[in-house]
């Protein structure tokens, strides 16, 4: 088990290593200056150049790839470009509420996808099922910018309810507070990945129900609940633990739409203001330190797999 | 120059405003009422009362102390130093610290004096201006260091000099062009001297970008101090930690502030205990926001909008101003066929802009001329119709004449992806109307990043342009001039026209108001002539709802000048 994580990790940091050097190209390949955008409106030319030569902006590419990758790996995720402010201070600040807000969806994915998917796939081609599905495609179909806004228009017209915006509560201060804040986005970022977890679930388990084993465990006179709950759940699981995991970068991404329109202080409508100012130190450290997260959860992810399924292991 | 006592006549003005309240009832204003309003800083009335249609009227009362004000902005908060700040915390800067004064580019016999005391002002010829500090103006308590004493004429040299020395201060142009020199002569009296008349002179010396702020905060070894908390002599302070970039923006009164309210026994100013201010992007959030009263401002989409809300709720449209932004057409004369006065005049007669008003609009909307409708010296309705008539027709023979050609290729660059939904709306009006006038266009759609960066660099051959709305006819007319909007040549070259040029700067010298207005619209009459480069279009309203519990709130005389008024108050629920 130890070399198998020990070869995932190898490989994590390999792909590190080609995020940033493409998000690296990237970034000075897409045109627009950031010297420019800095300056603000009516600048001079003069201004211009300073602000190039103190972004480090005329080296060449490889003198500052390699300034920003030496900061980085000390921590040094360097200073935003307008406000001059250490990005790691705002992240300090912001990655809290990203984390809340995806612990939350990551709950709400389990919490609605697992036992509707199960409940649709014991109960087949029933009421129950059709509705789980309907829902499920549903839940596919509907944008979630557009779903956001109604979740916030919606109980605003009909009791005059508002969830608070554009400050984040602290769960310490406030628990109640905090989760009427984070729980609507919460839930709107996470009706897609619910809807497919939901039918991952469902055609999973509907898979395993039909194996010899299953068939085995009835045939000893094992209750339906036994032979579903002991037997048949856990490796009807392996796909969805997967899947689960990759979510978290799709989720990542939905952040960025769902704070901007609850106005949620969080990395992803940091990320989004960044990209619209051009600011490369916050775009590139950004997107690398999203990219990490990314892997250590597939990591992770591929740590369950191995629990879930010796066969990954010993392969 | 006119010397007025900004009390007395903020007294006299708010007196009448206060009885027009009263008068009003509850939703006799109505609709017409609001329309003067927007009008009112155009035609030069002074700031009187604005209530929507169904709004409750605001009775006259002694204003109430305390409360805190929730504000909003769409625009993340950058920096708290005014003098390079180029987002959203700008709006706030007139609450931290002082200008010398202000004169209304929308009323301009509307002077305010701030850190110059009342009719502090001497102007012995018309190159000179001497500022007489008001006694008493004092500094805030505040987290920075910097001593509680009253401000002086050498804050205000250091200042101007940190602004002339700094390239990328907003105002830095304007006081490298325009300071011929300036110096403290005596501890409360500072001296500028201009290198000629120049008559935007107050209008410029009062904007939010001039402030001018303690030394001690500009010499200080920390200039990042300056960044995250305030130290003026404002009506308000930011204190450590109050400050959050692009999240928060906390004020909290200065309990040292000089301002009085005559209107009330005197009443030391500012009469709310401090301002909250959030970032909301999306326009339906902070519509929600608004009805929960987590903030107190609403930017209403459209005049329905106002409706549906002063209709269902205690709020009222407490100013209806033109908006910030505007769509032009920028065309660059160094480059072909825009170098053919001919193409330019055929573009201008190919612009349908009535199309955009009652398209985009729905009719809220203004057409715009060279100088656009909200500023003084405008061309009049009658007028514009004569210049800037839609005539395809003659457009298209303008093009054959200039070309032999039944067409012309043209390529236009605007920005694809700016946050303003009615630019795409805009577009798709211009194409047809220009393809219908026998321009062939080449669409060059950029990310806004890059279409800044092409923009300010005039890397185009023409180009739909995001602009801010001006409050005075001097930078609309710059565009037109060789040195671009900005003196420094960048995003436009103007119709490299001598004659132009000389007129345009001879506009800027001309000091009597009447005298002033008549060379703004000759300058244009010339331009329209000679085919203009720089094409406003329309400028829609913009409209903010208030709470009925905000009291008092400025509006009518342009933004800066409403920024530095402080004697509005809240009532607030118990």
């Amino acid at each position: 088990m130890r070399a198998y994580i020990i070869r995932r990790l190898i490989t994590g940091i390999f792909i590190l290593f080609i995020l940033s050097v493409v998000i690296f190209v990237l970034m000075r390949l897409a045109p627009g200056d950031p010297a420019v955008l800095e300056c603000g409106l009516g600048a001079s030319p003069e201004c211009i150049e300073a602000k190039r030569e103190q972004l480090g902006l005329n080296d060449s590419w490889p003198v500052q790839y390699g300034n920003w990758i030496r900061d980085v790996s000390t921590g040094d995720l360097g200073v935003e470009a307008i406000t001059h402010r250490p990005v790691i201070d705002t992240l300090k600040d912001r990655f809290p509420v990203t984390l809340e807000l995806l612990i939350i969806t990551m709950v709400a994915t389990i919490a609605i996808g697992v036992p509707f998917g199960i409940i649709s796939a014991l109960y087949r081609n029933s009421p129950a099922d059709y509705g789980v599905r309907v829902t499920a495609v549903m839940g596919l179909s509907v944008p979630n910018f557009w779903l956001a806004t109604l979740v916030i228009i919606i109980p605003q017209e009909l009791w005059g309810y508002a969830p608070t915006f554009a400050r984040s509560i602290s769960f310490t201060d406030d628990p109640v507070g905090n989760l009427q804040q984070f729980v609507p986005p919460a839930l709107v970022l996470a009706m897609a990945s619910a809807a497919g977890i939901m039918r991952l679930t469902r055609s999973s388990l509907l898979e395993v129900m039909g194996t010899d084993y299953v068939r085995t465990a009835r045939s000893k006179g094992l209750r339906e609940s036994l032979v579903v709950s002991r037997h048949a759940l856990k490796n009807s699981m392996i796909p969805v633990v997967t899947v689960l995991g990759l979510q978290i970068a799709f989720l990542l991404g939905g952040t960025v739409i769902i704070e901007r329109i609850f106005a949620l202080p969080g990395v992803g409508l940091y990320l989004f203001e960044s990209l619209l100012s051009k600011d490369f130190q916050v775009v590139q450290s950004l997107t690398v330190l999203v990219g990490a997260v990314v892997i250590s959860m597939n990591l992770l992810v591929d740590i369950v797999y191995a629990w879930l399924d010796p066969r990954i292991r010993y392969a | 120059m006119a010397k007025a006592n900004y009390w007395q006549r903020l007294q006299r003005q708010r007196i009448t405003r206060r009885r027009l309240m009263v008068g009003a009832g509850v939703g006799v204003a109505g609709l017409a009422v609001a329309a003067a309003c927007g009008d009112g800083g155009g035609n030069g009335t002074s700031p009187t009362a604005t209530t929507a249609a169904g709004a409750t009227a605001v009775p006259a009362a002694v204003p109430k102390r305390g409360g805190r004000y929730k504000a909003v902005t769409s625009v993340s908060f950058d920096t708290l130093d005014p003098h390079i700040s180029i987002a959203g915390a700008t709006t706030f800067f007139p609450r931290l610290y002082n200008v010398l004064m202000n004169r209304s580019p929308l009323n301009p016999d509307f002077l305010l004096y701030d850190l110059a005391a009342d009719g502090g002002l001497e102007t012995p010829d018309e190159t000179t201006y001497i500022f007489t500090i008001r006694p008493g103006v004092k500094i805030a308590p505040n987290d920075l260091g910097v001593e509680e004493r009253d401000m002086d004429a050498e804050d205000c040299r250091v200042s101007m000099e940190r602004i002339e020395g700094l390239p990328e201060a907003n105002a830095c142009a304007f006081v490298c062009e325009f300071f011929a020199s300036h110096e403290a002569t005596e501890p409360m009296v500072y001296k500028v001297e201009t290198p000629g008349p120049y008559t935007w002179f107050l209008f410029n010396i009062g904007r939010f970008i001039n402030m001018v702020l303690p030394r001690e905060l500009i010499q200080q070894d920390d200039p990042a101090l300056i960044q995250r908390a305030s130290a003026g002599a404002g009506p308000f302070v930011v204190r450590e930690g109050g400050f959050t970039p692009g999240e928060k923006l906390s004020l909290e009164r200065n309990t040292n502030y000089y301002g009085t309210d005559p209107n009330n026994n005197n009443e030391p100013l500012p009469y709310i205990d401090g301002i909250d201010s959030l970032i909301i992007a999306d326009r339906s959030t902070q519509r929600s926001a608004f009805i929960d009263q987590q903030i107190h401002e609403y930017g209403a989409a459209n005049i329905d909008d106002v409706n549906e809300l002063t209709g269902q709720y205690d709020v009222n449209l407490t100013s209806q101003e033109p908006t910030w932004t505007y769509i032009s057409f920028s065309m660059n004369v160094d480059r072909p066929p825009f170098d053919n006065p001919k193409i330019r005049q055929a573009a201008n007669l190919a612009l349908n802009r009535q199309e955009y008003v009652d398209r985009v609009y729905s009719g809220e909307a203004k057409i715009n001329g060279l100088v656009h409708w909200p500023v003084r010296g405008t061309l009049s309705e009658a007028e514009l119709a004569e210049v800037q008539p839609f005539d395809p027709v003659r457009a298209r023979e303008l093009i054959k004449e200039a070309t032999g050609e039944d067409t012309v290729d043209i390529k236009v660059m605007f920005p694809a992806s700016f946050p303003l939904f009615e630019h795409d709306l805009h577009l798709q009006i211009f194409v047809t109307q220009m393809e219908e006038a026998g321009f062939r266009l080449n669409q060059d759609p950029q990310s806004f990043p890059v279409w800044l960066e092409n923009y300010t660099n005039k890397n185009y051959d023409s180009s739909l342009a995001v602009n801010q709305t001006y409050e005075t006819a001097e930078i609309p007319l710059d565009w037109q001039h060789s040195k671009g909007p900005a003196g420094s040549g960048i995003y436009a070259n103007g119709l490299q026209d001598t004659e132009v040029d000389a007129a345009i700067e001879a506009s800027k010298t001309v000091t009597d108001p009447d005298e002033l207005i008549e060379a703004i619209k000759q300058v244009q009459l010339l331009i329209y002539e000679k085919g203009p480069s720089f094409l406003p279009l329309v400028t829609p309203f913009s409209r903010t709802v208030r709470w009925d519990f905000v009291k008092n709130y400025p509006h009518g005389l342009g933004l800066n000048t409403n920024l530095l008024i402080h004697d509005w108050s809240l009532d607030l629920p118990a």
